[in-house]
């Protein structure tokens, strides 16, 4: 190519002068540096502020500490005083926050089917309620509404301007069991404040207390903090809380109750109103052990509990006579401080159905449910809507039941509300807007006000409630303001629970459960799951792309069976089985078998929350390119809910249809010793170990057990406190840009989440356990990754890190074929960042990856460099505990400890030389930053030492 | 050897080629060279720094304490263009005019600060105009930093470093420009060197890994 007579060099410097040519010559349009003319006092581009609000992604009511930037929020942390979440946050709550830059939530309303202005939807109203006092109106909701005191209020005086008004609630899944048998026993209908921190022996059937039941991060705080030395397990299915059970008893549903039975008999020494020979007859080994622990419960009085998930009055309460007897009314059960996460009524929407079927309502306000989704009988529920003469659905999202609605009131996404909530009696919580709301949309107390003939702002109505039932002049001062900003700068208010007059325990007859037949063929077990929750964040993409911390399945309802119901079926995991119902043959749900041991055979466990028409959106969901493999034109996963007839179990039929669906899991293998490593056997080291109750443990020697070593961070995650709730993977998604892949590449292998939760399957002479492995990049001090670099892109930092430099990297995955963990991810692609909406939740500290490049765990070397400057601003060293990671601030179970391994007294140094340390792979001599503590097993016997610091 | 007018074509085909493929391609790439791009304010950094004697601070108020120096809000302008609204030479030679034509002396706005005015909705006599929406000035950026990498100005302040070791000499600037390219040499460079000394007295040793500025 070169010329003749040219040199090379001649040729290169021709050329270099051209490129200095163009350089000075050439410019582009300069980029353009916006400055408002308004000064703004506190916020300055760049600078984060925290506000203190409450969560909304379920009802539990945890306090979150919103980080805004630049006028938009960017992260959901635990707030650290809040009484009920102590500074966690599941989840749910991590990915609440994606919910406001959902370019499908409602930006104004609509009325017959078009976009319209709020006041055309109170002229909908006033159509409807034209006949004034006469006209039939009805409310119906769920808990949230009705534990807003103002939104509550509201609704009060809406209703009161007619002579026929009702509020109705329900919830998905109800616990009104819970509330109504203590009206039975304790002459109170309410659910009590349970305390899992007091109790020292918990008995629990079918309640999944740490994952979904009522307050799972208050309990998993609970829990964590204070051990209980003996934790008792009944269950169908495997759920996150019978993982960390020391004693897991496989019974299904109706086995459950002749359990409690004979548990309670055996207790209280009361007669046993199932027959003996029955109970025994069905699980004779676990009537056998509970009636063995019967024991250690009544010698743990007053600090013992049973809980129970089984949505029967009956069941809940001889389990209330249980907890009488063991003496936790007023230890572990608050029954004077009510929780008010549930207040469902079990019977309102069955007598609203009747009501409406009658023709005996003419405005039907609906808020925050979504019966014709939500109900077992949805499809009844879709005919009788369109029969109502008016249906004004308040929402956020056009859902089965808005689709119906005369109008569509929008609902203000409440991170951009002003809003308030009691979860507990006495706890009065407040929510304040962290950005702007949309113009067109009101929360649902302005759409009631407005409607009650006093429209007012959101802020004017919770000030007003607030100044009116809350402040407390000969408490709080003689202000009402500094009050307000008080509360406002706390989050929240507790108040003294005015004590009702004592509520006796009254044991007035003998308990008669009714002998539930014993069952052939499958009972379906509908549960909430991990991830979805109730359903109402069904169509989040974080969510559905967070692998289930059991079966580890994401983007898909998948069927759970055990290894011998699976054999019975022929089935395999991904095997399409169809569930229809007894009765009725035509109503069935297809979806693919996942096989979980653990399980109870006669049992098929699927998810709840799924299957929303919502999720049609993600039909293309995940990068495109030629390969790609789309979904179907479906929603995601399938809704049992019309398979359900009463609470959250059925009976059904099974039937194996012949066909497959590749599940996207991010975990194939249960059993830690069928890991292979390139085509061996795994080394004999196991990645999660236990600790037996009696056996000791030698202390890891990588950690020096004095002096002063250099700087060195490290990480400690106690596997012992860890429940798998997988809160720390979506924190750090929402922290570091992490995109979501759709399950065509989760198939391939190729999910970017840097934090992943490993499971690990034992079968144990006891049983099934399941044990959980947070995994992420370990910060190794002889990487593997960084020696086979060609361009030295991933490299070891002065302070431990190893840093992964994207500008560098070139692409050529050597560091993560070489990774022992496999904790590195590729961009495959440019994932989809053509949202713009979505992308106003990208954390600007954290660079966005582009294609090509490898990246992996940084330890939040960003957070790192924050408290750093912080520390440095302040004129004082950095101190322990000044650097949290996303993960680990979001862990209610307080599992994951930060700081300097080269400080003998760090927090984390003194974790890391604990007897129950240990690091991975020991063998390859990688000498890893991240250290994990291992599980305690203490199988019944008397309690372990976990505190072996 | 004889070379025909053919070969010297051919000669200069493969260079000019490829500098028109160059040019092409540097078009694209951002310039980082002294570039002092056109503002929708003249404002001089040597009037006000060199002459007038005020401090970087005044207006770049979040260079000591935050990630970005900031840009100053026409608030801050404000607080002397409320009264100081025309240069003085253009102030001077409507005096002298007006006492040639024997009238009154004419309140003169210089066509820049009407530019600033309008951005906060304020007429000439600086009343609220309410045809005038209050909108951004648009600034044009002077100094390109890449994207890939974080920095600090307020780390860097305290630490010692002044505005002129990374941003040359804007006090002597009439119209602003960068006059060096900020490139990872030179702040690694001053980061290796460690020249600069703590409130203590004690020499900073910079941190030199990858993530301080890359993550």
């Amino acid at each position: 190519m070169i010329p003749e007579g040219w040199s090379r060099r001649d040729f290169l410097r021709a050329a270099g002068f051209a490129v200095a040519a163009t350089v000075a010559g050439c410019s582009r349009e300069p980029e353009r540096v916006w400055v408002s003319p308004l000064r703004d006092g506190d916020t300055a581009p760049g600078r984060r502020a925290h506000y203190a609000t409450t969560c909304g992604g379920c009802s539990a009511g945890c306090g979150v500490l919103a980080s805004v930037r630049d006028g938009r929020p960017l992260k959901l942390e635990g707030l650290p005083e809040h009484p009920l979440s102590r500074g966690g946050l599941c989840a749910g709550g991590q990915a609440w926050l994606l919910g406001l830059y959902d370019e499908h939530r409602l930006r104004e309303p609509r009325v017959r089917g078009r976009p319209a202005a709020p006041q055309e939807v109170d002229a909908a109203i006033a159509a409807a309620t034209a006949a004034g006092r006469r006209t039939r109106v009805r409310l119906l909701s769920h808990s949230d509404l009705a534990a807003s005191p103002t939104t509550r209020a509201w609704a009060q005086r809406f209703l009161a301007r007619f002579d026929d008004a009702r509020h109705d609630v329900y919830d998905v899944p109800s616990l009104a069991a819970v509330s109504q048998s203590h009206g039975v026993t304790h002459g109170r209908a309410a659910i009590p404040h349970y305390r899992f921190d007091r109790a020292d022996v918990v008995v629990s059937f079918d309640a999944d207390f740490l994952g979904t039941w009522l307050s799972p991060v208050e309990f998993t705080g609970q829990y964590a903090a204070t051990r209980p030395a003996l934790h008792v397990q009944v269950e169908s299915r495997f759920s996150l809380t019978g993982t960390k059970a020391d004693v897991r008893l496989v019974a299904s549903p109706a086995e459950s109750r002749r359990l409690l039975d004979a548990l309670a008999a055996a207790v209280g020494g009361w007669p046993r109103s199932t027959p003996k020979a029955v109970a025994d007859a069905d699980r004779p080994a676990e009537a056998a052990r509970i009636v063995a622990l019967a024991g250690r419960l009544a010698a743990a009085r007053g600090r013992a509990l049973v809980v129970c998930g089984i949505d029967d009055v009956e069941v809940q309460a001889l389990v209330n006579d249980l907890n009488e007897a063991l003496g936790a009314y007023g230890r572990t059960i608050e029954l004077e401080r009510r929780s008010l996460q549930r207040l469902g009524d079990a019977d309102a929407p069955q007598r609203l159905a009747e009501e409406l079927d009658a023709g005996g309502c003419d405005l039907l306000v609906v808020a925050g449910v979504n019966p014709v989704y939500d109900r077992p009988d949805g499809t009844a529920w879709a005919e009788r809507l369109s029969r109502v003469p008016s249906l004004v659905v308040i929402t956020d999202r056009l859902d089965e039941t808005a689709a119906r609605a005369l109008a569509v009131a929008a609902s203000t996404h409440p991170l951009a509300a002003w809003e308030d909530q009691t979860p507990v009696e006495g706890l009065y919580c407040l929510r304040q807007p962290t950005t702007s709301p949309p113009a067109y949309t009101r929360t649902p107390a302005e759409w009631l006000a407005a409607w009650a003939g006093a429209p007012a702002d959101a802020l004017t109505l919770v000030r007003g409630q607030w100044r009116d039932h809350v402040y407390d002049p000969a408490r709080d001062g003689p202000s009402f303001d500094p009050f307000w900003t008080q509360a406002l700068r706390a989050g929240f208010v507790e108040r003294a629970v005015p004590v009702p007059e004592a509520s006796t325990h009254r044991r007035t007859h003998r308990r008669e459960l009714a002998v539930v037949p014993r069952e052939d063929g499958f009972t379906l077990v509908a549960y909430p799951s991990v991830a979805l929750q109730d359903g109402r964040q069904g169509d989040n993409p974080w969510l559905l792309e967070l692998p289930d911390p059991l079966t580890k399945v994401m983007w898909d309802s998948a069927a759970s069976l055990s290894p011998g119901a699976a054999r019975l079926l022929e089935v395999a995991d991904g095997d399409l089985v169809r569930l229809s119902m007894i009765e009725r043959p035509d109503v069935f749900v297809d979806v693919p078998v996942v096989v979980q041991p653990g399980q109870h055979d006669a049992i098929v466990a699927a998810p709840l929350g799924f299957g929303q028409a919502a999720t049609r959106r993600f039909t293309g969901v995940g990068p495109g390119w030629i390969g790609r493999r789309p979904r179907a034109d479906a929603p995601v996963g399938a809704n049992v809910m019309p398979l359900l007839t009463t609470g959250l179990t059925a009976r059904v039929h099974v039937r194996r249809l012949g066909l497959r669906r590749e599940l996207a899991r991010t975990q194939r293998h249960d059993s830690q010793h069928d890991v292979r490593l390139h085509g061996q056997h795994a080394p004999p080291e196991t990645p999660v170990r236990h600790v037996a109750a009696d056996s000791g443990t030698t202390p890891a020697a990588t950690v020096a057990p004095s002096g002063r070593q250099p700087l060195r961070w490290g990480m400690v995650i106690d596997l012992d406190a860890c429940t798998g709730c997988s809160a720390c993977v979506l924190a750090c998604q929402a922290e570091n840009n992490t995109p979501t892949v759709g399950p065509d590449e989760v198939r391939r292998h190729r999910e970017m989440h840097w934090l992943r939760v490993d499971r690990y399957v034992e079968e144990t002479p006891a049983g099934v356990e399941i044990a959980h492995q947070p995994m992420t990049c370990h910060h190794c001090a002889r990487a593997p990754c960084e020696s086979v670099c060609p361009v030295a892109a991933t490299v070891r930092s002065a302070d431990g890190l190893n840093q992964q430099i994207y500008a560098r990297c070139v692409g050529t995955r050597y560091c993560m074929n070489n990774c022992p963990l496999k904790v590195r991810r590729f961009n495959w692609f440019e994932h989809a960042r053509d949202d713009a909406l979505r992308n106003l939740a990208l954390n600007p500290d954290v660079t966005v990856r582009s294609r090509g490049v490898a990246e992996k765990c940084t330890f939040c070397a960003h957070r790192i460099q924050d408290a750093r400057l912080a520390a440095r601003r302040d004129g004082r060293p950095l101190a322990d505990g000044d650097v949290v990671p996303a993960c680990a601030q979001s862990c209610a179970a307080r599992a994951i400890t930060f700081g300097d391994l080269g400080d003998p007294d760090s927090r984390v140094a003194r974790a890391a030389r604990r007897p129950r340390a240990y690091t991975l792979l020991d063998s390859l001599d990688v000498q890893p930053a991240l250290h994990y503590l291992a599980v305690v097993r203490s199988d019944g016997r008397p309690a372990p030492e976990r505190d072996d610091a | 050897m004889p070379r025909g007018p053919a070969r010297i074509g051919v000669r200069w085909l493969a260079p000019l080629a490829i500098l028109v493929a160059v040019v092409t391609l540097a078009a694209a790439i951002p310039g980082g060279r002294a570039q002092a791009p056109s503002q929708p304010i003249a404002f001089s950094h040597r009037l006000h720094v060199s002459d007038l004697a005020l401090a970087c601070g005044y207006c770049h108020t979040l260079a000591a304490i935050d990630r970005r120096a900031g840009m100053p809000s026409a608030q801050t302008c404000m607080n002397c263009h409320r009264f100081v609204v025309a240069g003085s030479a253009a102030v001077r030679e409507e005096q002298w005019r007006a006492a040639r034509e024997d009238r009154r002396v004419r309140r003169v706005v210089s066509d820049d600060l009407a530019t600033l005015y309008r951005a906060q909705g304020l007429d000439d006599r600086l009343n609220p105009d309410p045809t005038l929406a209050s909108a951004p000035i648009a600034w044009a950026r002077v100094t390109q930093f890449p994207a890939l990498a974080y920095m600090h100005h307020g780390a860097h302040t305290r630490a010692g470093v002044a505005c002129r070791d990374c941003h040359g000499p804007v006090e002597r600037f009439e119209v602003t420009r960068a006059p060096r390219a900020l490139t990872m040499g030179m702040c690694v460079d001053c980061h290796r060197r460690g020249r600069y000394e703590g409130p203590d007295g004690a020499r900073l040793e910079p941190p030199l890994d990858c993530v301080a500025c890359h993550r």
